[in-house]
């Protein structure tokens, strides 16, 4: 069951998705604040913010094929005939 | 940020943090918000009546029949939960400087029940003064309000009591 979820990323993607990750959640946060504020509905301010950290993570946590672009390129294999 | 389970920790970490972050700036934000209150309340009738009150022998009892007009609705803005309304008599005494007395008080829920508008309402709670008599003192009326938020800071308010009034005599029976 664990092996099925590693959903491992590259390096480059780690990055990737947590910048989008922390910029999406304050983005998500600044909207459901105003919206709330200027329509004076707080329900709305939460809906906005908790919906936009589902919609995060569905954005970040997935393997998606962007964070894979950059493959960690290994040294090629040294063989015994090479050492000596 | 390599496999899910540590991709998923920082994001609830980081969501957590803003959280608190936009619950604060709701509480700041909102006492911002401008609000008009009014409240007017006007006294038909007092009588004062004598009678025996647990060991304390007799003593003065006071009956209020009063208007009550508020208009609360501006209180009522995007983060309150509540509002608790309470009508106090205020005097002072000889012997005691500040004298409040809760003569009627409401939980208010929603906006439409802000608009209060009660006519010849009676005092719920025994009216006595902490010695046994009145001695005809002067008493104004005001309305009190607190309000409760979802998030921040309990606010409360009250009109200005211009309403003075003096107590009546002790008289015998209730009329």
């Amino acid at each position: 069951m664990s092996k099925w979820f590693e959903w491992r990323i590259d390096f480059e993607g780690q990055k990737l998705s947590e910048i989008i990750s922390q910029v999406t959640i304050v983005l998500f946060a600044v909207i459901g604040f105003v919206y709330g504020f200027l329509n004076q509905d707080l329900l709305a301010t939460m809906y906005i913010y908790f919906g936009g950290i589902i919609f995060t993570s569905i954005l970040t946590l997935p393997p998606w094929p962007i964070y894979n672009k950059h493959p960690v390129q290994w040294l090629p294999e040294i063989s015994e005939k090479d050492v000596k | 940020m390599y496999n899910l389970l540590q991709r998923a920790n920082s994001i609830f970490a980081f969501a957590m943090t803003v959280t608190f972050g936009v619950l604060a700036a709701i509480a700041i934000a909102t006492p911002f918000l401008p609000s008009s209150p009014s409240a007017q309340i006007t006294v038909k009738d007092i009588q004062v009546i004598s009678y025996e009150y647990m060991t304390q022998g007799e003593s003065e009892f006071a009956f209020v029949k009063l208007n009550l007009d508020a208009d609360l609705t501006s209180l009522f803005n995007w983060n309150t939960k509540q509002l608790f309304v309470s009508v106090l008599a205020e005097y002072e005494t000889n012997s005691h400087d500040i004298n409040q007395v809760i003569l009627w008080d409401s939980i208010i829920q929603s906006k439409e029940e802000a608009l209060i508008k009660v006519s010849e309402l009676h005092n719920e709670y025994n009216f006595v003064d902490i010695t046994t008599s009145f001695r005809q003192v002067n008493a104004s009326y005001s309305l009190y309000w607190d309000v409760m938020p979802y998030v921040g800071v309990l606010t409360s308010g009250q009109t200005k009591s211009n309403h003075v009034i003096k107590f009546p005599p002790r008289s015998n029976e209730y009329r």
